[in-house]
């Protein structure tokens, strides 16, 4: 499926009817374990996180809402990141894991 | 090491449409010379994706040829009021066809489509100014033996005090919408969560007098009991 976007060009979508259900499994679970690893971090670094990628606002506007620097908004929501990015590779490091067992 | 920390940092940031052209340029020279910086990139834009798709495919997708187009082609919106992530084009338009992006939509343009914005964001003030916004509260504080003292509702929230029978120690437990969490006071003793539901985005949080553990407990049967809301 093409879909057009005015503002930034085109981007291919693939066709949802083509996912095995191994694979909705894993995105399913993958979905769950960003959205875990998002609540289990700090307050201040979710909340920030929270506000940029739900609220989409900008660093200056996060500032202003949770009253601090725009240089620590940039920093909490890069240490989210981090340990989200853990999560991730972990997760996918899993699934490798499981292929090899299975060819094995 | 320092580096490689301020490296991912800036590429969180140009993620956000937050880094200057210059800062961008030198940024993209970099990513496309370490393996480690473009799985951190991909990263965060599944990180995004899974935040805002209800129903994911992320792994039958490749990224990153989205990726590499995105980055030639667009310019990042750097201190722009409203911004938008780059690589955003295909979870807003994927989001866009769920009820709760409507809310984001509304949050960020309140001027356009305003007839599908003003519906979403009336479904979210009807569903916590609702008897099942209270059942959540309550349903999330299950197996704890309290008693419920008394509650408030509104559309800007729904807030509920609790008392532990045992030790007679008192907490609160509160769901706003998400546009409301500055209004919440977060101190020491808060702890928040995010709720998902089919029609929106909230926030539960807990105060008082609990352990951790029995804080973080709330937060969990919260979020199983979320789907109630729709």
């Amino acid at each position: 499926m093409q879909t057009d976007l005015s503002e930034e060009g085109s981007i291919d979508i693939e066709s949802v009817n083509t996912d095995t259900p191994d694979k909705i499994f894993d995105a399913t679970e993958l979905q769950s374990i960003i959205t875990h690893t998002l609540n289990q971090l700090g307050e201040e670094t979710k909340t920030a996180l929270t506000l940029r990628e739900f609220e989409g606002l900008s660093y200056e506007q996060i500032a202003e809402v949770v009253n601090c620097p725009v240089g620590t908004v940039r920093s909490r929501i890069f240490r989210g990141r981090e340990v989200i990015d853990d999560a991730i590779r972990e997760f996918k490091l899993g699934i490798v894991k499981q292929k090899l067992e299975v060819r094995s | 090491m320092k580096h490689k920390v301020n490296m991912k940092e800036k590429i969180s940031a140009l993620a956000d449409g937050e880094l200057s052209d210059f800062e961008t340029r030198r940024l993209l020279e970099e990513i496309s010379s370490d393996p480690e910086y473009k799985e951190f990139w991909k990263n965060i834009q599944l990180t995004k994706l899974a935040l805002t798709e209800e129903d994911l495919n992320l792994l039958d997708r490749d990224l990153s040829n989205e990726i590499a187009t995105k980055l030639q082609n667009t310019k990042p919106h750097y201190k722009e009021k409203t911004t938008r992530p780059l690589l955003s084009g295909a979870s807003y338009i994927a989001a866009s066809c769920v009820g709760f992006f409507a809310v984001m939509v509304y949050s960020l343009t309140p001027q356009s489509d305003s007839t599908f914005s003003e519906k979403a964001s009336k479904i979210i003030v009807e569903a916590i100014d609702s008897p099942q916004a209270l059942e959540v509260l309550n349903s999330s504080v299950s197996g704890l033996n309290v008693t419920l003292q008394d509650f408030q509702s509104n559309p800007q929230g729904t807030m509920a005090n609790y008392m532990m029978s045992d030790s007679q120690e008192t907490f609160r437990v509160s769901l706003y919408p998400i546009e409301e969490i500055n209004k919440i006071k977060i101190n020491e003793a808060t702890k928040i969560s995010y709720l998902k539901s089919k029609d929106g985005i909230y926030v539960v949080s807990v105060s008082g007098n609990l352990s951790t553990d029995k804080k973080n407990q709330i937060l969990r049967q919260a979020n199983f009991f979320a789907d109630k809301l729709k």
